[in-house]
């Protein structure tokens, strides 16, 4: 059996409770309490650190009237100690002094479970200063639990709860030094220990009332003492325990025997009636539901009905009741015997932590503790080793965001001494139990000998908050995003209907259109499939690319009605006649104009038709690869025609498998060039595989200088995969994405090659490429410019 | 020069009390003695320099405090200068060995023994006080006032092991840690298993052409056998330990014989006898004591039981060496004693109440006698009856009070009034053999006027009790009080204070 002591060290009216003795210290006895004396001082004289009762009672502890023992330098309050300690100045003698309060209430013990407020002041920063202070070889076992939590404990230890049940709310008054401590826990009954309950604590508690605090009370006790005794108030004596007595000492205070710095003694008198709440306010609103309140204040028994008319929160209020001030003693001691024995003490909501992460949307603030998870008291939590991280190569120095809570926000710079070639993934996993200070973070990499052989471990102490909002954290990080290029997109234009840019015009050819005619099927195709163009020295400035119809399939909107209708009944009859064609094995089959016409009108082409084109492209044997160059037709056409996003979403991650092929290539090109739903498709694709995939071919092209058609379709395929951008910002540049990088050597190298071979056109191309890669900016019209071979396209 | 006290109150002039060492003399005294040292640097008693303890300074003497030397029949050699002054400790008997409690002729020295251990059972309860420190010197007032004494005797270290260790010692003695160890023997022929060099070289010396004919006529050679062994250094421990505490329940039980409705009594008793049986039962099987100063194998600090047994052994040794320290600093352990009575005494006085206590800080090992740290005053007490405060200051005083060589003043005060406040001195006074001595009253007048100008009103001895019951004697301003360790003289050497105390304040002796 450990020797435990359950310790309220509050500074003001202290307690221990113990349940063994000095003489068999190893056998379970009844809890008794050890009184711990009121308004705590530690004293040093010598060899001599003692805090608790002797101190209190000592001529160093009084002070004043014993000359040279009872200096001031000598004597320091513990509650004092806990105010610095809140406000995170722990004075130089914190140490020593916690330790000897400590020690005199905790002789022979093993393990001491020291309670601590339940407000903002004692979160992590506060815990760990004082485990620091508290863990020393001639120290017992330092355990830290909240003062509410210790308060329901001892009312459940000692059955002053008698409606004690699963999920009874109860709110928690504590009469501290600065106001009052409010709380609110829920009893829960324990999942492995069925008859056993425990408090559960959601959220630190909250300090208010400050002109009820005991500071404040202190001070009306001392003036009442002065007014008793008007002659006394500038003798020169020690100073008298009358105010403190006349708080916390349950009988009512006789007369004090001080003495005088000569030596002499005195009498002070009590004051004839003291009312220390007279004219104070009433407490604030306590509006939290709650099945009832339990009120603990050190002050003696006889001033709770004058507290208790000041604390009533209203008529309709849950029942108070006035918990005994050494009921929270008792709570810890209960706490010491349920972690001896492995049973939750009180379940406790740890406090957030979270870190910045680069997500596909930028920098996030990602969560390390699930939100709302309640973990025993006893026990440590950690986390499954976080993955999904990654040190990029060549950084040798790291910044980790962390915030903890809702706002803490922390920089933790982690240099390194070798930056790593390449991406690490990373693992990161949390530790922390409840109340017991600060979490511990651990960053280690499996595949990185150094970070694998010594994880980087969080020194939250060292850590400075920082003194920026969340937002402006996360704008920094942003930084610029990554260009990303327009689709290509050729708009349809009424001159190529009516002549007016390029004769005779397509509303002619339709007019003049015979069925089963090839003449007329052969002026259709020229009429859809030849673009117009203006160069940039045309006296009328450039225009187009323009198309009779849109590679998106729309009309120009000056089309009549008559117009379109003759174009929609026109394509309905040559893929008609198609597909009659198609499944009538016997007739022959062997000019291409009109799959051409049908693939020509872009999205437009009727869904049968681009059907039989996916069929004929997949399965390699189809009557529309019968023709000569057939199999050219399909495979452009195909390109032209998928825009939908159920296609692409089928047809891409089969075309980027079959790459390197370059017989894929123009396909690709075209559907990652051109659908305005290719970008959704892509950030659901592995386009850092399609990206080495395409280096292959740029690799298989420079080795040959080969930088025709298949170089320009591998540019557009890439260009379009830059568009995955639009939903993946960071995608595809050379700080994240090996591919990337590996892409844009291969492209510097073809940069060497065609500034050698002057290719001014493919030189240009290929320029706008690395630009994308490299840096955060591009040119938007890349890919127009790929596609129609180095001339830009007019807005 | 060296000087010889035999009262410490010397200092102030009293001839009769102090006498100058001279080479080759022989003095002997028969109570403490205290050594006035006009030299530089620390006395050499028996050619060692520091062996006592300055106490202060007069006038450029220091006075040390001598210890009682183990032998004090043998004495004590004090270097001065032209040679060696010899001090022997007349009626002072020698440090008994407590195996020999039997011997009627030691019945002296076992009670100077007794003595000691009860002083030092009064200290130890200080620090079982301490646990609850807002209510030390009640506890101490409950402890030595009440009635308990007769009925539970104190805690000792004995006491814890009869709690702790009877499955221990039952589990290990049942069964003890055995080796196998490696012999040469004459083995039969037939049964030989392992032969090592040694057994080989006999081998080709014997005559014959084989094995059979090597083996003689009994058909034996030497060869390696196992043999269980039981004489290993955990086992020697074990029984030196159960032999130690054998020793020690037996001189437990028979300073509180008395007290046989006991349950410590009993759970020693027990001990002693299954120690006694323990011890017999390894003697038996070849298990050898071990020194004291052995070091701790791997199973006497990684075996759960052995190491208890370890721990327990350490801890009796530490206790027989603690008590020939408190054997030879007994005097100055009988001062610390009487301090605390004397705060006892008056806070059992109607009425008083407790104004400061000094912090009671106890060492983790005894320094020349004392346990305990504190700071003055040790006590202030307020007797509202006689309207008077009263300090115990406890520690040589500083200034002319200095040379009264009183280790314990009490001051008293007048609450409200301006009075100059009065002494009295307080000399705790060692003595072998205890019991009032008369010439005390006598002396204490006279010294008195050389306390006038610091209001020095009257002295008091207190002495060590010959018998059961504690006696006082008062002569004006001169008073004396023996003082028991335990049981009945401590409570009436209490009582005996406290009406002494009683008495002077009622007479406005102060």
């Amino acid at each position: 059996m450990q020797r435990a002591i359950g310790l309220d060290l509050n500074g003001w009216r202290d307690h221990a409770c113990r349940d063994w003795t000095a003489e068999n210290p190893n056998v379970a006895t009844q809890s008794v309490c050890i009184d711990g004396g009121t308004g705590t001082v530690i004293v040093e004289h010598g060899n001599m650190h003692v805090g608790g009762p002797e101190a209190i009672l000592s001529p160093i502890g009084r002070g004043g009237g014993w000359g040279q023992v009872g200096a001031e330098a000598k004597r320091r309050h513990l509650a004092d100690h806990w105010r610095d300690l809140a406000q995170g100045l722990p004075s130089p003698t914190f140490d020593g002094d916690v330790r000897a309060a400590v020690l005199a209430l905790s002789q022979l013990a093993t393990r001491v479970v020291l309670c601590i407020p339940d407000h903002e002041g004692f979160q992590e920063a506060a815990q760990k200063r004082l485990l620091v202070a508290l863990t020393h070889r001639k120290m017992p076992k330092p355990t830290l639990v909240w003062r509410s939590v210790a308060l329901v404990l001892g009312l459940l230890e000692s059955g002053a709860l008698p409606q004690a049940c699963d999920g009874l709310r109860i709110a928690c008054i504590v009469h501290g030094a600065a106001g009052l401590e409010r709380q609110v826990l829920v009893l829960r009954r324990l999942t492995d220990h069925p008859n056993r309950l425990a408090p559960e604590r959601a959220t630190p508690g909250r300090l208010t009332d400050p002109a009820l605090s005991l500071n404040e009370l202190l001070g009306r006790a001392q003036a009442a003492v002065v007014g008793a005794n008007p002659s006394w108030e500038n003798a020169r004596t020690e100073a008298p325990r009358m105010p403190v007595n006349l708080l916390f000492q349950e009988q009512t205070p006789e007369a004090e025997i001080i003495r005088r710095d000569n030596g002499d003694w005195v009498r002070l008198q009590p004051p004839a009636a003291f009312a220390p709440f007279r004219d104070l306010p009433r407490m604030s609103e306590f509006s939290i539901e709650a099945d009832c309140t339990v009120v603990l204040t050190p002050l003696a028994a006889r001033y709770h009905p004058a507290l208790a008319e000041l604390l009533l929160p209203g008529a309709d209020a849950a029942p108070m009741m006035w918990a005994p001030p050494e009921t929270v003693a008792r709570g810890a001691l209960l706490a010491a015997r349920r972690i001896e024995r492995g049973i939750p003490h009180y379940l406790d909501r740890l406090d957030p932590v979270a870190m910045v992460v680069m997500r596909r949307d930028g920098p996030v603030f990602a969560d390390l503790i699930p939100a709302g998870a309640s973990v025993p008291g006893d026990r440590e939590y950690i986390s499954e080793p976080l993955r999904g991280f990654v040190w990029p190569a060549g950084m040798a120095a790291v910044d980790f965001y962390l915030r903890k809570g809702t706002s803490e926000i922390r920089t933790w710079h982690v240099p390194i001494d070798a930056a790593p070639e390449r991406n690490q993934p990373l693992a990161v996993q949390l530790r922390q139990t409840p109340a017991q200070g600060w979490a511990t973070l651990s960053i280690t990499a499996p595949d990185w000998g150094e970070l694998r052989r010594t994880p980087i471990r969080l020194d939250w102490g060292s850590l400075t908050p920082e003194g920026r909002t969340e937002d402006t954290i996360l704008d920094s990080l942003r930084g610029p995003r990554p260009a990303i290029p327009d689709r290509v997109h050729y708009k349809a234009h009424i001159g190529l209907w009516d002549g007016s840019l390029k004769r005779p015009g397509l509303s002619a050819v339709l007019r003049s259109f015979r069925p089963g005619d090839p003449r007329s099927l052969s002026e259709l195709q020229a009429a859809l499939s030849a673009p117009y163009s203006r160069p940039l020295n045309h006296p009328n400035g450039s225009a187009g690319p323009f198309f009779a119809v849109g590679t998106d399939g729309e009309l120009p909107v000056e089309v009549g009605t008559a117009d379109r209708e003759a174009f929609l009944r026109t394509i309905d009859q040559i893929a008609e006649d198609l597909l009659h064609v198609i499944r009538t094995p016997l007739r022959p089959y062997d000019n291409n104009d009109a799959i051409r016409c049908l693939t020509w009108v872009f999205a437009a082409c009727p869904s049968a038709i681009g059907q039989e084109v996916q069929r004929a492209f997949q399965e390699g044997v189809h009557r529309l690869l019968e023709p000569t160059r057939g199999v050219v037709v399909v495979t452009h056409g195909l390109g032209r025609i998928t825009a939908d996003a159920p296609t692409l979403a089928r047809l891409l991650p089969d075309l980027i498998v079959r790459l390197p092929k370059t017989s894929v290539l123009p396909t690709l090109a075209a559907m990652l060039s051109r659908p305005a739903a290719t970008p959704a498709i892509l950030a659901g694709l592995d386009v850092d595989d399609a990206a080495g995939r395409l280096n292959q071919i740029f690799s298989d092209l420079v080795a040959i200088a080969s930088y025709e058609a298949n170089y320009k379709y591998a540019q557009l395929a890439l260009a379009g995969l830059l568009r995955v951008r639009e939903h993946q910002p960071w995608a595809l540049t050379i700080d994240r994405s090996p591919a990337a990088r590996a892409v844009a050597a291969t492209l510097e190298r073809a940069m060497v090659h065609l500034q050698y071979k002057r290719l001014k056109r493919q030189l240009a191309t290929t320029a706008g490429l690395l630009e994308y890669l490299v840096t955060n900016e591009g040119r938007p019209d890349l890919l127009t410019l790929i596609d129609t071979d180095g001339t830009p396209a007019s807005r | 020069m060296a000087y010889l006290w035999r009262r410490p109150w010397a200092g102030v002039g009293v001839a009769i009390e102090s006498c100058q060492l001279r080479p080759g003399a022989t003095y002997k005294v028969f109570g403490p003695v205290w050594l006035g040292c006009d030299e530089p640097g620390l006395p050499r008693i028996n050619g060692r320099p520091g062996d006592g303890t300055s106490l202060f300074e007069l006038q450029a003497r220091r006075i040390f405090a001598l210890p009682i030397p183990p032998h004090p029949s043998k004495g004590l050699n004090v270097t001065v200068p032209g040679g060696l002054a010899h001090i022997a400790f007349d009626g002072v008997p020698d440090r008994p060995n407590e195996r020999d409690r039997s011997d009627e002729g030691l019945h002296e020295a076992f009670v100077l023994l007794d003595r000691v251990k009860a002083v030092w059972a009064r200290m130890r309860e200080v620090e079982m006080a301490r646990i609850d420190p807002a209510t030390v010197w009640e506890t101490l007032h409950r402890l030595w006032m009440g009635q308990t004494g007769v009925d539970d005797p104190e805690m000792d270290v004995i006491v814890r092991h009869a709690v702790a260790l009877p499955t221990t010692l039952d589990t290990l003695g049942r069964a003890p840690r055995r080796v196998l160890r490696r012999t040469q023997q004459m083995i039969p022929l037939s049964r030989v298993q392992e032969v090592d060099r040694r057994a080989m070289t006999w081998l080709v010396r014997q005559p014959g052409d084989t094995n059979a004919e090597r083996a003689g006529g009994r058909q034996r050679i030497r060869a390696v056998a196992r043999e269980e062994n039981l004489d290993t250094l955990e086992n020697r421990v074990l029984r030196s330990y159960a032999s130690l505490a054998a020793t020690v329940s037996r001189d437990y039980d028979q300073r509180h014989r008395m007290a046989t409705a006991s349950g410590r009594i009993r759970l020693v008793r027990a001990l002693q006898k299954q120690c006694r049986q323990l011890t017999l039962s390894l003697a038996e099987r070849g298990v050898r004591e071990a020194q004291a100063d052995v070091a701790p194998n791997f199973v006497l600090q990684s075996n759960l039981g052995y190491r208890q047994i370890w721990d327990a052994w350490q801890e009796l040794l530490r206790r027989e060496r603690l008590l020939d320290d408190l054997w030879r600093w007994q005097a100055r352990s009988w001062e610390e004693f009487c301090a605390l009575a004397i705060v006892v005494a008056l806070r059992s006085m109607p009425g008083a109440r407790v104004v400061a206590t000094s912090p009671l800080a106890y060492r983790l090992e005894q320094q020349q006698g004392h346990w305990i740290e504190h700071v003055n005053p040790l006590a202030v007490v307020y007797l509202p009856d006689q309207g008077t405060t009263v300090e115990v200051q406890y520690g040589p005083l500083d200034g002319r009070l200095r040379g009264f060589g009183a280790v314990i003043w009490l001051r008293f005060g007048s609450v409200d009034k301006s009075d100059i406040l009065t002494r009295w001195a307080i000399w705790p006074l060692w003595h072998p053999v205890g019991g009032l001595d008369r010439s005390d009253l006598d002396a204490i007048p006279g010294l008195l006027r050389h306390g006038t100008q610091d209001k020095v009103r009257g002295g008091l001895t207190i002495r060590p009790a010959s018998s059961l019951v504690a006696e006082s004697e008062r002569n004006g301003a001169a008073a004396c009080v023996t003082l028991g360790a335990s049981g009945d003289a401590l409570l009436t050497g209490l009582h005996a204070l406290r009406a002494v105390l009683t008495d002077v304040l009622a007479q406005k002796g102060p």
